[in-house]
């Protein structure tokens, strides 16, 4: 009887701490993609004057709307792009959709209170509108929307030598 | 002889047992890939299916092509592709492409090319698996099977390379070429009844048979003629509105007081070639409320849409604006579906490389996309002046029209390079015709 018990006591030993070992890697994973998203976004304010808020619409429409296999070919990008780097899968659009859909709107200079070239002015046309971006393809490459008086659209980003580099645009509206 | 009874009772039941075309349909959407046959059009013409009993077996066949439409003052020879379905030993449904060849257009009178039509013809036949793997291929002469025992291959011709080379031991036997051009051309309807050709657009295909089993050789040429008119759908439900795009629509008369340009004619041309690569692109107008983009009236968008591109003209613009304005705003979104259409069709024409080079200056900026158009059309600012002129029958200065046509490319560096009063004076011919104001030289259309 004993022995039983005893065998109870350590089987539930074992799943405390694999739940700890299983937590603990989310955590980290999750900590390393909001490092990323960070890194991004300094990326993105070094060459744009954006909005301190975060998006979640574009003309009305929720983001995700615009996740649409015709509208996420790329057809403007880098010159040393491959055509697979560019190609977004079936099981990635999915993937993006359930993310761009759970976004919230967020205070971009909370997120990270060193990003510069941050205003809180609507009206200017140089004043770009984002979404946070999102890291998919292991961490290798990421994705936002943005509008400017001129334009929205989707821009890819990829990770080269451990920088964040802007690879390809398209559009999904424009004046 | 019971096994021989079994055999054809089997035989007749295979005859005998239908496919329903839906389901060959279904299968086909679910198997085909156009990846494996770039050569053949996505879709075969499902109502042109015919049936063939060849070999004891049943055949659905449907051509990729109506056999009608080879030319056959240019051709010499008759190339046909089919998606042919029929039920395997263990009654399952299989799709299989095949490809007739009949190498000698004279020996072909029939208005018809299928399995069951070999027996009286002088063709080739060969069997790929959707994944273009050959799976047969056999050479009927006069209805009989040829005993020679042939290869196919498809050939990448490089047309540049026409120095003379010894042959290889493959070309010392008898080697009989096939080639294929499908010439589709664009036409555009007229409201008189005229049509005319916009574009001819040609594809070349070559396939080599080979047998060692004798020597000598042939090379024969199938030319099919494909014409499609071109697509562009008013939704704009606006008598005035319908009546700017119907005379954008039709052909300058008078191309003397406008500068002689290359790549963009009058707008009438543009948008009947941002069609003539494909007829699953259309262009829909239409009238929408389109408000304001951080603080600045929209006059008009472009967005890609599953089938092609819509362009939205503002109701505000409509109502407010003169036609002149309405005109220019058309032909901006214009060039919009037009550079967007190059860009998803064309990827290696020169005008898709300049924009390319142009976008590796904005890339990392946030509207990149609409820069990089923006600063592209900003070069062909007078080629959207002289289609707004010969609108407008030009009535007004090419100046004029070339002011107005700024607008919407204050971004691009050609306009930044413009003197502050040439700006200002712009911007004034902008806002009065925008806003239908009296010093407007354009009428309004209310």
């Amino acid at each position: 009887m004993e022995n039983q018990m005893q065998k109870v006591r350590n089987v539930i030993k074992a799943l405390f701490f694999s739940l700890i070992l299983i937590s603990c890697s989310t955590i980290k994973k999750s900590s390393e993609k909001t490092d990323e998203v960070r890194k991004i976004l300094v990326t993105i304010t070094n060459y744009n004057m954006v909005y301190y808020k975060t998006i979640v619409q574009d003309l009305k429409k929720p983001i995700e709307s615009y996740l649409k296999n015709y509208l996420l070919k790329f057809e403007l990008c880098s010159k040393d792009i491959d055509s697979n780097s560019r190609k977004i899968s079936k099981e990635e659009i999915t993937f993006l959709k359930s993310k761009f859909k759970n976004q919230n709107i967020v205070r971009l200079d909370r997120l990270n209170p060193k990003l510069e070239n941050l205003t809180k002015t609507k009206g200017k046309s140089k004043t770009s509108f984002i979404t946070l971006p999102i890291v998919f393809r292991n961490n290798s490459m990421a994705i936002y929307y943005s509008y400017t008086a001129n334009g929205g659209g989707f821009n890819l980003l990829q990770k080269r030598n451990n920088k964040w580099e802007h690879i390809c645009s398209n559009t999904v509206w424009i004046e | 002889m019971l096994w021989n009874c079994e055999k054809e009772e089997g035989l007749e039941k295979n005859i005998n047992s239908s496919i329903p075309i839906e389901q060959i349909k279904k299968q086909f959407n679910q198997e085909f890939e156009t990846k494996f046959f770039p050569y053949l059009k996505k879709e075969p013409l499902w109502d042109k299916v015919e049936i063939s009993i060849y070999q004891g077996k049943k055949y659905y066949e449907i051509p990729f092509y109506d056999i009608q439409k080879i030319d056959r003052t240019k051709s010499t020879s008759v190339s046909l592709d089919k998606i042919v379905a029929f039920k395997n030993d263990n009654n399952i449904i299989e799709l299989n492409v095949i490809h007739f060849f009949v190498p000698k257009i004279n020996s072909f009178t029939s208005n018809t090319l299928s399995l069951e039509s070999i027996e009286t013809t002088d063709v080739f036949v060969s069997f790929y698996d959707l994944k273009n793997n050959v799976l047969d291929v056999k050479r009927y002469i006069n209805g009989k099977e040829s005993i020679k025992k042939y290869k196919v291959k498809e050939v990448e011709k490089d047309i540049n390379k026409l120095y003379p080379k010894m042959p290889t031991d493959e070309e010392t036997c008898e080697t009989i070429t096939e080639e294929w051009v499908t010439e589709t051309c664009y036409f555009w309807n007229y409201s008189d009844g005229s049509i005319e050709i916009i574009n001819c657009f040609y594809d070349y295909f070559t396939k080599e048979y080979t047998s060692c089993d004798g020597t000598g050789g042939y090379t024969g040429e199938t030319v099919v003629r494909e014409e499609l008119e071109v697509q562009i759908i008013d939704s704009l439900n606006n008598v005035c509105a319908e009546n700017i795009l119907k005379k954008l629509k039709e052909k300058g008369s008078d191309y003397s007081v406008v500068p002689k340009l290359t790549n963009v004619n009058h707008l009438s041309q543009t948008i009947l070639d941002l069609f003539s690569s494909s007829t699953t692109h259309n262009l829909t107008f239409r009238i929408d409320q389109l408000g304001f983009s951080n603080g600045n009236r929209v006059n008009g968008r472009t967005e890609p849409v599953n089938n092609g591109w819509q362009i939205t003209i503002d109701t505000d613009l409509v109502e407010k604006g003169t036609k002149l304005f309405i005109a220019k705003t058309m032909i901006h979104e214009t060039m919009h579906a037009y550079i967007n259409f190059n860009l998803k069709t064309n990827a290696t024409s020169d005008l898709v490389t300049d924009l390319n080079s142009i976008y590796q200056k904005f890339k990392s900026q946030n509207n990149s996309f609409s820069l990089t158009h923006h600063e592209f059309m900003g070069e062909y600012v007078d080629a959207l002046a002289s289609s707004l002129a010969i609108y407008d029958d030009n009535n007004h200065s090419l100046e004029y029209y070339k002011m107005l046509s700024w607008g919407g490319l204050e971004t691009s560096s050609a306009y930044q390079a413009l003197s502050s009063s040439k700006k200002t004076e712009i911007q004034n011919a902008i806002i009065n015709e925008r806003d239908g104001k009296s010093n407007a030289k354009g009428e309004k259309c209310n």
